[in-house]
């Protein structure tokens, strides 16, 4: 059993209301990201209010979280592109630091040893 | 804590252009294609200001006014519509406690503000003669401007001139860009030009299958495609050395929009600003760029790719050019924001001069003067203003003087006040009354009309409504039934309240209203067709997919209609591209041209029966089937069997096109081998498909490159026929699905018990022919398109066992012989037709046929009540006749009114039926049955508000805006339409794309038949419920407070009507009096 490397990358993490996912998500193929992941109808608690997901509810009061995790270098672009539309929305935006183990797949080219 | 240092690469660079560019992008609103026509509010993105400052806004941005022209206004006070008390009432927050004297007579502040509106005095109509014709009054004018000779105040040349400078300077980059400012000062038509340009290139870019020759590249995306092409041509707008200058521009959009704005010189704080403003000058095209930009699975914009970044790259560089070339040719400067800016400051008088040259504000001789300096670029404009200050401006002053005479002569005529009596009258209380009048210019009057007009509404329908409520409940007669004969349920569009009145009216039937999607999100498609239909409103999402599939036992009429189906549209695409052809006109017309004449000619002079012999003909063509609906979820067998069903379709289309095998040869053997080498990959083939394959005489050399293009180009492999299965089981709703649906929606409706014995949904639809718009007659609760699939699914719902029996442990009790029907109504002819018939079960055969017979009656007295509003029907006409005068309008290509549509629309009313049962609201009221004592938590009516309520705002918005200004917010006549590229409407051959409503869907010839108003909701439900509902949806705080809906509440406790205010309170309401309090 050959021993198990982790490289560490970057998780981005959005949660913005449902009529500016196609601009997120166009954002990060723009910036080549690998995948994202979207969680949909989302409920919670922010500085506007207790915001409850209904199956019934329309684009601008639904919630959504989009996760992706990409290479170091991509992080400032993406955060730059997201910087303008939290100026005026609600929503919130978080890096964290995470480690997985297959790195081409997330789009990190290996260094040449 | 890491630091993410802040490098400005270009990556970087780019992304934060894409943010400012979305954020920039919300000043438009989208715009959908017309196949699915969306009434939304034009202003929609600047809902978060009061509704005054974003029609300033709309005024200032996009050049449209927010109110009816005062004259209008003024008919309707004479005709009545508008009372003098409302007025009273309007103009009281306006008018300070203050009076003057003229002569005896004491003039109060609103009385002054009250004659302005009245009688026009602010807005005199100035005939040019005026000054050459004798007044008998003149003599008196000049008294009277004697008196104000000392008082009035008048700018100073250089006051005016510092004053105009400073708020260009304000302006530019905020309201101004840099070609507009050319434009204002020097008199080019760079916008004009920059326009006509990027029109071009929209049209032919954004084609969806009209053009017979389609641009080229189009798949490098819409700056690549430009790029390419542009490069080619000779000099565009005059522009030098085009050519060079644009290959020479970087491959990424991004990169040359930011290059531009560098050229421009345009400061960061202002680029988001500039950047909208770009785009409000082609609202059309640039919204429908939005909108595509945004719906990533729409077939054209995978293939050839749009986005608000790429039509703004390719703006900003023709305004770069041209900004530039005209600065260089008339100024000597730069075409950069602080040069002209710098220019402006250190030139102001020759800015001056050269603004309200091109303003056209300048006497002939001065204006040829400016002309001449312009050219020689000399420096005598000192002398210029010098003779402007001695010669033109006195004359001004006392022109000035002049004009206000006159207005006080106007004013004291109105208020019935002797003349004479102003020329006794102290100049400075003249002064006074000038300064009122100036405060309170025309441009101000639209708002004090607007709540005098609505107030004159709300007072008449609150009325109806109050009498309707505290009518005593009748006792239940011996005579009448105890369970009503049916149960209805109609979409919440204003046209199906006549409809419900009738019904009622005709038999113990109750209607309920409920919007047309009937809480079904759905992607439907059609037995036929190769397109889904969104069927739910835009602003939602759906993650259901629903076909029409041939009833079961059907399958050899099935066969023999899809074949006859496919020889017709055969035809019909072999006549479409004759059509296209060169070579056609020279050979066709004379063979197949008399054709050609039955069409026209049936369709113009007997359109209701060429209408109904083309459907006889088509129905002996391809006789229709009866379908069913795919609700419930496929069993896994069937989902393997539809998947392998899926992949031998490829497998065949696959062998023909790249093999051309004949379909002779082409064995179902061969063809289950080649999937499952295609899916499985490695491993030794078969024996029998080494047979097939040898009987079909392919070489294993071939076999390998057709599995080998099977997997890649077909993408018939292994992980994309699990994405394939993942879709097909999408298909359908889960048992759990299918009672949370059919649970919410009849709680919300209100109808959990004593349901009858048949509940009818009954969707909309309408048709019409020749009607580029006949998606806006549809449903907007459907997304745009009939209601039929979504009263078929809820029906099958309803009617299934196993859901019912959960809906009944809910707590809603369904009878065991209510069955649910789903039908249609047509708007434009008032028939309802019913589907599924084939379900109901016998016991209810009778119930059936009263039903319909009732629905017939219903109909014909719908249609006659609708004919009376027809301004080209004087006479009224009775049942049957009013009948096929409907249809014939429905089926004549020449009608540019086939129904009214929802015009005239006014009001959301959210509550019971008792609240407007029986009443005529003329149809024009959305009404959308609640039950407050079903929704102990609130949930639905949340819902409520913020979905149909913000769907009927919409619709309000759009006609209040597309009669306001029809040339601006709505798209003109239709006689000057021109659909193009199959997505929208120019008029004429070169234009925007144009937005809203046709002129005569809301105007009545020169007369609006809408009546533009703020949508008004009314809601019967506890107060403290809807406050917690405001506060917690910025939707709703934007609604009501900042005035773009009006919100009225029947509080079920207390009885009482209360009128929600802008700060927050509730304001009881004195219904019954005509006077409703306008407190501030």
């Amino acid at each position: 059993m050959g021993a198990l490397t982790l490289h560490p990358m970057k998780e981005i993490r959005v949660i913005i209301a449902g009529e500016h996912r196609a601009f997120v998500t166009e954002l990060l193929d723009q910036v080549k990201a690998t995948g994202y992941t979207i969680i949909g109808n989302v409920s919670g608690k922010g500085h506007h209010g207790v915001r409850e997901a209904h199956f019934m509810s329309t684009e601008q009061e639904s919630l959504e979280m989009i996760m992706t995790v990409v290479p170091e270098e991509k992080v400032e672009p993406i955060l730059a592109g997201l910087r303008p539309l939290f100026e005026r929305h609600s929503g919130m935006m978080l890096v964290t630091d995470v480690a997985v183990s297959r790195q081409e797949y997330f789009g990190k080219k290996k260094k040449e040893s | 804590m890491e630091q993410v240092t802040p490098s400005i690469n270009i990556e970087t660079r780019r992304m934060e252009l894409r943010g400012i560019v979305q954020l920039a992008g919300e000043v438009i609103a989208q715009y959908w294609p017309m196949r699915t026509f969306v009434h939304h509010n034009p202003l929609h993105s600047l809902e978060y200001l009061p509704f005054e400052e974003t029609v300033r806004r709309g005024k200032q941005f996009m050049g449209g006014n927010g109110y009816l022209p005062g004259e209008t206004y003024r008919g309707y006070v004479r005709a009545g519509r508008i009372t003098v008390d409302h007025l009273d009432a309007a103009l009281k927050p306006l008018a300070a406690d203050a009076h003057v004297n003229i002569g005896l007579r004491r003039v109060a502040h609103d009385d002054v503000l009250k004659a302005c509106l009245i009688d026009g005095l602010c807005a005199p109509t100035v005939e040019p003669l005026d000054a050459e014709l004798f007044d008998p009054l003149d003599e008196l004018i000049e008294q009277v401007a004697g008196r104000l000779e000392a008082v009035l105040p008048f700018q100073d040349l250089g006051d005016r001139i510092r004053t105009i400078v400073e708020g260009d300077e304000a302006a530019l980059g905020h309201w101004l860009t840099l070609s507009h400012w050319c434009d204002d000062t020097l008199g080019t038509q760079i916008v004009r030009q920059i326009n006509e340009q990027l029109i071009k290139w929209c049209e032919a870019f954004l084609d969806e299958g009209h053009a017979t020759w389609t641009m080229p590249g189009r798949e490098k995306g819409l700056y690549g495609a430009w790029k390419a092409l542009a490069a080619h041509e000779w000099s565009p707008c005059g522009i030098e050395d085009s050519g060079t200058k644009i290959s020479r521009l970087p491959d990424h959009p991004e990169d040359a929009l930011l290059e531009s704005l560098d050229a421009l010189g345009i400061p960061a704080e202002l680029r988001q600003d500039y950047l909208s403003l770009q785009l409000t000058a082609l609202p059309g095209w640039a919204g429908f760029i939005k909108w595509r930009a945004e719906e990533r699975e729409y077939v054209w914009q995978q293939a050839y790719p749009v986005g608000l970044v790429k039509f703004l790259a390719i703006r900003l560089w023709y305004a770069r050019e041209l900004v530039q070339k005209a600065c260089r040719e008339e100024l000597g400067i730069d075409g950069r924001y602080d040069t002209v800016i710098a220019y402006m400051r250190n030139n102001s008088e020759e800015h001056y001069l050269r603004r309200q040259r091109v303003a056209g504000r300048l006497p002939a001789l001065y204006a040829e003067e400016v002309d001449r300096l312009g050219h020689q670029k000399d420096k005598t404009w000192g002398n210029l203003i010098e003779r402007y200050h001695t010669e033109v401006v006195p004359r001004q002053k006392v022109a000035a003087r002049r004009g206000a005479a006159k207005r006080l002569l106007g004013l004291a005529r109105a208020l019935g006040i002797d003349p004479t009596a102003l020329v006794e009258s102290e100049p400075a209380d003249l002064n006074t009354i000038l300064s009122w009048m100036d405060s309170f210019p025309e441009s101000d009057h639209g708002p004090v009309w607007l709540h005098a007009f609505e107030a004159g509404y709300h007072t008449r329908l609150l009325g109806q409504m109050n009498r309707a409520v505290s009518q005593p409940v009748p006792e239940p007669s011996a005579l009448e039934p105890a369970r009503p004969y049916s149960q209805s349920v109609y979409c919440i569009d204003v046209r199906s309240e006549p409809f419900r009145r009738h019904l009622e009216s005709v038999g113990a039937h109750e209607t309920y209203g409920f919007a047309g999607f009937f809480a079904a999100f759905i992607r439907y498609r059609a037995w036929g067709k190769e397109h889904d239909t969104e069927q739910f409103p835009v602003i939602m999402r759906a993650k259901n997919e629903v076909r029409e599939i041939p009833r079961s036992y059907l399958d050899h009429v099935v066969s023999r209609h899809e074949i006859r189906a496919r020889w017709i549209h055969a035809g019909h695409t072999l006549l479409h591209d004759l059509k296209e052809n060169v070579v056609t006109p020279y050979v066709m017309v004379e063979s197949l041209g008399w054709f050609y004449g039955l069409p026209i000619f049936g369709k113009t002079f007997v359109p209701s029966l060429y209408r109904r012999w083309t459907a006889w003909l088509q129905r002996l063509m391809v006789p229709a089937i009866a379908t069913t609906l795919t609700v419930a979820k496929l069993p896994p067998a069937e989902t393997a069997e539809m998947l392998a069903a899926e992949q031998q379709a490829i497998v065949r289309k696959a062998l023909q096109e790249l093999i051309g095998l004949r379909s002779s040869r082409i064995t179902p053997a061969l063809v289950e081998g080649l999937r499952q080498r295609a899916l499985n990959g490695e491993g030794d083939p078969e024996p029998s498909f080494l047979d097939a394959a040898t009987q079909a005489g392919l070489s294993t050399e071939v076999q390998g490159r057709l599995i080998d293009s099977l997997q890649r180009q077909y993408d018939l492999n292994a992980r994309s026929a699990s994405r394939h299965k993942e879709r097909i089981t999408r298909t359908g709703f889960t048992l759990e699905e299918q009672v949370l649906t059919v649970d919410t929606a009849l709680r919300m409706m209100g109808l959990t018990k004593r349901l009858a014995r048949l509940v009818l949904f009954c969707g909309h639809g309408s048709t019409s022919e020749n009607n580029p718009y006949e998606s806006a007659l549809d449903c907007g609760a459907c997304g745009g398109n009939e209601g039929k699939p979504n009263a078929r699914v809820l029906a099958m719902m309803a009617n299934n066992p196993s859901v019912r029996a959960r809906v009944i442990k809910n707590g809603i009790d369904i009878p065991s012989d209510t069955h649910f029907l789903a039908g249609q109504m047509d708007t434009t002819t008032d028939e309802v037709r019913l589907f599924d018939l084939e379900d109901v079960p016998s016991t209810h055969r009778a119930d059936l046929a009263r039903l319909q017979e009732d629905l017939k009656e219903a109909s014909e007295l719908t249609s006659q009540e609708r004919c009376g509003r027809f301004p080209e029907i004087r006479q009224p006409i009775e049942g049957p006749q009013a009948e096929s005068h409907v249809r014939r309008r429905s089926s004549d290509w020449s009608q540019i009114r086939p129904e009214w549509g929802l015009s005239g629309n006014t009001a959301f009313v959210v509550g019971r039926r008792e609240l407007t049962k029986g009443l005529d609201l003329g149809g024009r009221v959305f009404l959308h049955s609640y039950d407050y004592r079903e929704d102990p938590n609130n949930r639905l009516l949340e819902v409520l508000l913020t979905a149909p309520q913000v769907v009927a705002q919409w619709i309000n918005m759009e006609h209040y805006f597309s009669t306001v200004d029809n040339e601006v917010y709505g798209s003109g006549s239709k006689i000057y339409h021109n659909v193009v590229g199959r997505i929208g409407i120019m008029s004429g051959p070169w234009s925007d794309l144009r937005l809203g409503l046709a002129r005569q869907t809301v105007m009545n010839a020169e007369v609006p038949y809408h009546e533009p108003m703020r949508l008004l909701t009314v809601v019967e439900a506890p107060r403290p419920r809807i406050d917690k509902l405001i506060a917690r949806h910025d939707v709703l705080q934007h609604y009501y407070h900042n005035e773009w809906v009006h919100l009225v509440a029947l509080d079920p406790e207390d009885g009482v009507w209360y009128r929600y205010r802008p700060s927050g309170e509730w304001m009881p309401m004195n219904v019954d009096s005509a006077q409703t309090e306008h407190h501030t």
